[in-house]
C-alpha cells in the first residue's frame, strides 16, 4: 500500500511538473488569434451579404394561392443572387425583381416585381380570373392609382395567384431588401433575371 | 534563455506566414562610373529603403486594423445595437429638443439602440422606436409606439376610430404640438423597424426632465452604460408606414 501511495504521489508530482511546462500562454494567444480570425471572417461575410450581394432562396409561399412568381421563379423554388447596392443607391427601375419584407408580416420576405415607382400611375386588375372569356357578362374592374411618395408598387409575375400590392397597397421603399438579378441554382436555371415578364 | 515564441511560430515563423512581408529586391546597384561616392550613396540608399519599407508596413498595418474595426463595427451596429444621437423636437420631454444642423447637433441626446427585438418583432405599448420614414426612406424618425396590430386607436383631435391592420402600428411623438407621426402619415409597417429604445437612465436625469421609469419600457441595458452617456435609449426598429386606411385616390 505504501509503495502504491508513494507511486501515486510521485505520479502526481510529475504531472504537476508537466502541467507547469505546457506553454499555456502561447496556447492561449494562439487560441485568441484563431478565434479573432473566425470572427473577422464572420463579420466580413455579414457585411458582404448586407451591403454588396447576397444569396436568397425563393420558394413559393405555402398559402393556398400558390406560386406567385411563375414563370420567372420555379415552382419548387430557386436560389437567387440578390444585390444590395441598387436599393440603397436609389437606382431601382420598373421591371426589377426585388426581395422585400412583407408589409403584412415583418418576419416574412417575399419576392415580387416592381411595376411602379413613386409618382407613377399604375393600372391593375384585382381579380383577373373574373375577366374570363367563358362568362357571358364580363365585368372587369380596372383600378388606376398614383403611387404615393416614398412607395413602390409591386406585383408578382403570376397575377392569378399572387398576394401583392393589389391586396396590400403600395409598399414603402425602405422595405426593399435587395434586387434579385441572377438565378444561381438549380444549374439548369442559371441566368440573369430579365426586366419584363 | 530562448525568447518565448507562439506555438504556431515554432512551426511557421512569422515572416513566412504573412504573405505581405516579402523580401523586397535590393535597389539596383549604382553603376561603376559613380565609384567615388559609392560608400555613402549605398548607405543612404539603405537608410532610405528601410525608412520607406518601415512607413509602408506601418501604413499597411494601420489599414488592416481599421478595416477590421470597421467590419466589426458594421456588423455589431447592424445586428445587435449601436449608439446614435437624437435630434429634433418631436419627443421633447423625453429627448431634449435640438437642431439637426451643426451647432445644435452637439447637444443632442445620445442613445443606445438595440436590435434584438427585431428577431421576433415583439413590442410593447410605450416603447420608443426608431424607424425609416415612410415617405422618405433615407430619414429616420424616433417616436413612441402607441398601438400595436389589432388594437383600436382613436386619432387624436378627431373622432375616427381605426383598427390597426396586421403588420402595422401607430406611433406618436411625445411633443404632440410639433411631431410628424401617425396622425399625419398613418400606420407604420412593423417590417421597417430598425431598433428599439429602452428605459431611460435614472441616474443621469437632469433637473428639467422627468425622472423615473416609464410604464411599458423594457430594461435592457447594463449599469456600465449609465456612465457612458446621459440618456440611453434603445433605438427602435425602422417602422415603415403604409397608408392602408386612406383611400388611394386622395393622395397627391
Amino acid at each position: 500500500m505504501s509503495t502504491a501511495g508513494s507511486r501515486i504521489a510521485s505520479f502526481l508530482r510529475g504531472a504537476a511538473a508537466r502541467f507547469g511546462k505546457v506553454p499555456w500562454r502561447e496556447i492561449r494567444e494562439d487560441a485568441f488569434e484563431r478565434a479573432a480570425l473566425v470572427l473577422k471572417a464572420a463579420c466580413f461575410v455579414h457585411v458582404v451579404n448586407a451591403y454588396v450581394v447576397g444569396i436568397a432562396f425563393v420558394r413559393p409561399s405555402s398559402t393556398v394561392r400558390g406560386p406567385s412568381m411563375l414563370p420567372t421563379i420555379n415552382l419548387t423554388g430557386d436560389v437567387v443572387a440578390v444585390e444590395r447596392v441598387s436599393p440603397r443607391w436609389g437606382s431601382l427601375a420598373v421591371g426589377d425583381v426585388v426581395i422585400l419584407l412583407s408589409p403584412e408580416n415583418p418576419r416574412k420576405t417575399v419576392a415580387k416585381r416592381v411595376l411602379g415607382l413613386e409618382g407613377d400611375a399604375v393600372t391593375f386588375v384585382i381579380d383577373p380570373a373574373r375577366g374570363s372569356a367563358f362568362q357571358t357578362v364580363v365585368v372587369v374592374l380596372v383600378y388606376l392609382l398614383q403611387v404615393p411618395e416614398g412607395h413602390v408598387w409591386v406585383q408578382g409575375d403570376n397575377i392569378y395567384s399572387s398576394r401583392d400590392s393589389r391586396q396590400f397597397g403600395p409598399v414603402p421603399y425602405g422595405l426593399i431588401q435587395g434586387r434579385a438579378f441572377c438565378k444561381v441554382w438549380p444549374p439548369e436555371a442559371v441566368g440573369l433575371i430579365g426586366q419584363k415578364l | 534563455e530562448p525568447k518565448s515564441l507562439r506555438l504556431s511560430e515554432t512551426r511557421f515563423p512569422k515572416q513566412r506566414r504573412n504573405p505581405f512581408f516579402v523580401k523586397r529586391p535590393p535597389f539596383p546597384s549604382p553603376p561603376h562610373r559613380r565609384l567615388p561616392s559609392l560608400g555613402s550613396r549605398s548607405s543612404s540608399e539603405i537608410k532610405c529603403r528601410k525608412l520607406i519599407m518601415g512607413k509602408w508596413s506601418a501604413m499597411w498595418l494601420f489599414t488592416r486594423k481599421s478595416v477590421t474595426g470597421a467590419l466589426f463595427g458594421l456588423t455589431i451596429s447592424d445586428r445587435y445595437g449601436s449608439i446614435v444621437p437624437v435630434t429634433g423636437s418631436s419627443m421633447h420631454p423625453t429627448f431634449s429638443a435640438c437642431d439637426a444642423r451643426f451647432p445644435g447637433y452637439l447637444k443632442a441626446d445620445v442613445v443606445l439602440v438595440e436590435k434584438f427585438c427585431l428577431e421576433k418583432y415583439k413590442f410593447s405599448h410605450g416603447d420608443v422606436i426608431t424607424f425609416k420614414s415612410p415617405t422618405d426612406h433615407k430619414q429616420t424618425f424616433v417616436k413612441r409606439l402607441i398601438a400595436l396590430p389589432g388594437d383600436w386607436v382613436q386619432v387624436p383631435e378627431s373622432s375616427e376610430i381605426l383598427k390597426i391592420p396586421e403588420g402595422h402600428c401607430w406611433v406618436e411623438g411625445d411633443n404632440a404640438a410639433c411631431s410628424l407621426d401617425s396622425r399625419s402619415f398613418g400606420f407604420v409597417c412593423s417590417s421597417g423597424f430598425d431598433s428599439r429604445e429602452g428605459d431611460t437612465c435614472d441616474l443621469a436625469t437632469p433637473t428639467n426632465k422627468p425622472s423615473g421609469k416609464k410604464e411599458g419600457y423594457r430594461e435592457n441595458f447594463t449599469a456600465l452604460i449609465y456612465f457612458v452617456t446621459d440618456y440611453l435609449l434603445f433605438q427602435a426598429r425602422f417602422i415603415q408606414l403604409l397608408n392602408l386606411h386612406l383611400p388611394f385616390a386622395s393622395r397627391p
